[in-house]
């Protein structure tokens, strides 16, 4: 195993994070012991910040004791990865508006210390306003006003030169347009307040996405 | 009490804290660490109990003045309610850093663990009462219905009434025409005008018809934020049955079921007819053919497929659904993915057959 991030690992192509909850797997994924640790393997089918790696991501705003605020945290599939890469020390708070996805999340959250739960709209920081200051705002919601979404996020909660990690899904955002000039919307409505490291292609992970890490300015 | 020195009283997760006017912390008296105690106490306080962490804090201040946003009453006390104070949101703010320094906890991760704890237990009591949305499903759908049908409706109007005075503004698609017409305030500002033989109005005359147009763009906007939520609503509801057909169809089938537990106990012959009951009645009274498809008619899945394979196609997305509507009902996980690949792929082999 090579650590290419710090509490990332790849072996032969395949990416995996070290297990913060040895034993249970989260969404199916491959647990793979080595030298007395357990690695989980991290599929990039199934997440979209995987896939992200595999199309070769350089920048990984994430290490033990990082904050995140995680947008559209679903089943907790990537949020179960995100949570062993900051451990114990750090913290990911999780909205989720989908009272059937939060019930799986749920049981999730009891096993990983790290993993806040928030029954919550993402439009609607204030609701959530109680979330401290962090250093990452991930944001995983497939709506066609996600970047309305993600700027109220970053106002009410991002530190100064913290992170953004943003999935774009063109589909969702306007069926009649061209992925690449939504793609290249985003980024500008982005600019000027961030300063974009990376936007990434999803294919053949998923089609019609694109993956954005940038830092405010 | 402006000039007298006074104290802020306020309480959180960590407990309950004193703060002088420059928010430097004077007392603090913290909850266990225990999450299902701290909401305990948190809900005593809300109750106006004098909990024991809030006397000690209260004891051990060097004044009498106090301002807090918690109801107490004390005993040769001078105490100031307020529907917020300052010291809370600053207690929020910085709740990590107080946790630290009040001993509330040793380190970061005892911290997180306890908001976790806190968050689980909130939400759980959230979640639990979620799972009879399907009611709300069948409105927002009839609602939806009936917005289209009265937008429509005033469109055919709005069209007539303003091609009396524009009759050679022609646009595809009523949404689009309402628009304009609210956006101008007069013909010769269209882009293509040029010239008209739609009689003249005044001014008072076309402010009515824009302003009709205007209430008409209105419905038009609250049609999609509806659509928007109803797609919402139905991945929480029916995430399968949502996947496969769509969410405004799947709400229908919903609804004329009558709910989703209804709809999950169909055999799929049934779940084929619905919408169809009247068409049936009518077959069985002894007039007409006996219908082979309710709503599921008007999916594209059925409009793709050629005139007499439809019966077959129809059958094959009843019975899909049917499955859906179960592992929506009973298990709530989600194949939606599964299903309508194999669901494509049988209707790929009738249509060839
Ligand atoms: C593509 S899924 C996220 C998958 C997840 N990030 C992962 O990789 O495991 C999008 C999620 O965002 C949620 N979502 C969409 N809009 C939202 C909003 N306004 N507030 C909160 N959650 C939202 C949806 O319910 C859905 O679960």
């Amino acid at each position: 195993m090579n650590e290419i991030f710090e509490g990332v690992f790849k072996e032969r192509g395949d990416f995996y994070t070290k297990s913060l909850d040895p034993g249970h797997k989260v969404y199916g994924e491959s647990l793979v012991k080595k030298s007395g640790r357990e690695f989980r393997k991290w599929n990039p089918d199934r997440s979209k910040l995987a896939a992200a790696l595999k199309k070769g991501l350089d920048t990984l705003p994430m290490k033990k004791g990082t904050k995140v605020l995680y947008l559209g945290a679903a089943q907790g599939t990537t949020p179960s990865h995100v949570s062993d890469i900051v451990g114990e020390q750090g913290i990911a708070y999780l909205v989720e508006f989908s009272e059937r996805a939060m019930r799986d999340l749920l049981d999730i959250c009891e096993r990983r210390v790290n993993m806040v739960p928030i029954l919550g709209d993402a439009r609607k920081p204030t609701d959530y306003g109680w979330v401290e200051d962090v250093d990452v705002v991930y944001q995983d919601v497939a709506q066609p006003d996600q970047v309305e979404i993600l700027k109220r996020n970053v106002d009410e909660f991002l530190k100064d030169r913290g992170w953004i990690m943003v999935s774009i899904k063109a589909r969702a955002m306007d069926v009649t347009r061209e992925p690449k000039d939504i793609y290249r919307e985003v980024e500008s409505q982005l600019d000027g307040d961030f300063d974009i490291k990376e936007i990434l292609e999803l294919d053949p992970f998923e089609d019609d996405h694109c993956f954005i890490v940038a830092q405010k300015v | 009490m402006s000039e007298k020195s006074f104290v802020f009283v306020v309480a959180g997760i960590p407990g309950v804290f004193a703060f002088d006017k420059d928010k430097e912390m004077v007392a603090s008296s913290v909850f266990p660490r225990d999450s299902s105690k701290i909401l305990d106490r948190l809900d005593s306080i809300r109750d106006g109990e004098q909990i024991e962490e809030l006397r000690e804090v209260v004891q051990s201040l060097d004044t009498k003045n106090i301002v807090t946003d918690i109801h107490m009453e004390i005993e040769g006390y001078n105490v100031e309610i307020k529907d917020s104070v300052s010291a809370s949101e600053y207690l929020e703010e910085n709740m990590r850093k107080l946790s630290l320094e009040s001993g509330f906890v040793e380190e970061d991760s005892q911290f997180n663990r306890i908001l976790r704890d806190i968050q689980i237990i909130k939400t759980r009591k959230n979640v639990k009462s979620s799972v009879k949305k399907d009611k709300v499903v069948s409105q927002a759908v009839s609602a939806l219905q009936d917005l289209r049908r009265i937008s429509n409706e005033l469109s055919e109007r709005l069209r007539e009434w303003y091609g009396l005075y524009y009759p050679e503004l022609k646009v595809k698609g009523n949404e689009k025409y309402t628009e304009l017409v609210a956006g101008l305030e007069r013909r010769e500002e269209f882009e293509e005008f040029k010239g008209s033989m739609g009689i003249d109005l005044d001014k008072r005359d076309i402010d009515a018809v824009k302003g009709f147009a205007e209430r008409l763009d209105g419905i038009y906007k609250e049609r999609e934020e509806l659509k928007k939520y109803l797609e919402d609503v139905m991945k929480d509801v029916a995430p399968n049955i949502n996947h496969i057909i769509g969410s405004e169809m799947g709400a229908q089938l919903i609804s004329l079921a009558g709910s989703l537990k209804k709809l999950a106990r169909m055999p799929s012959s049934k779940i084929q007819l619905l919408g169809a009951e009247k068409a049936l009645f009518r077959h069985l009274k002894g007039g007409g053919k006996p219908p082979k498809y309710g709503i599921i008619y008007n999916h594209p899945y059925i409009q793709q497929t050629p005139e007499g394979k439809r019966g077959k196609a129809a059958r094959k997305i009843a019975s899909t659904l049917m499955m859906a509507a179960r592992t929506d009902q009973y298990t709530g996980k989600f194949k939606g993915k599964k299903y309508k690949k194999k669901l494509q792929r049988d209707l790929e082999e009738i249509r060839n057959e």
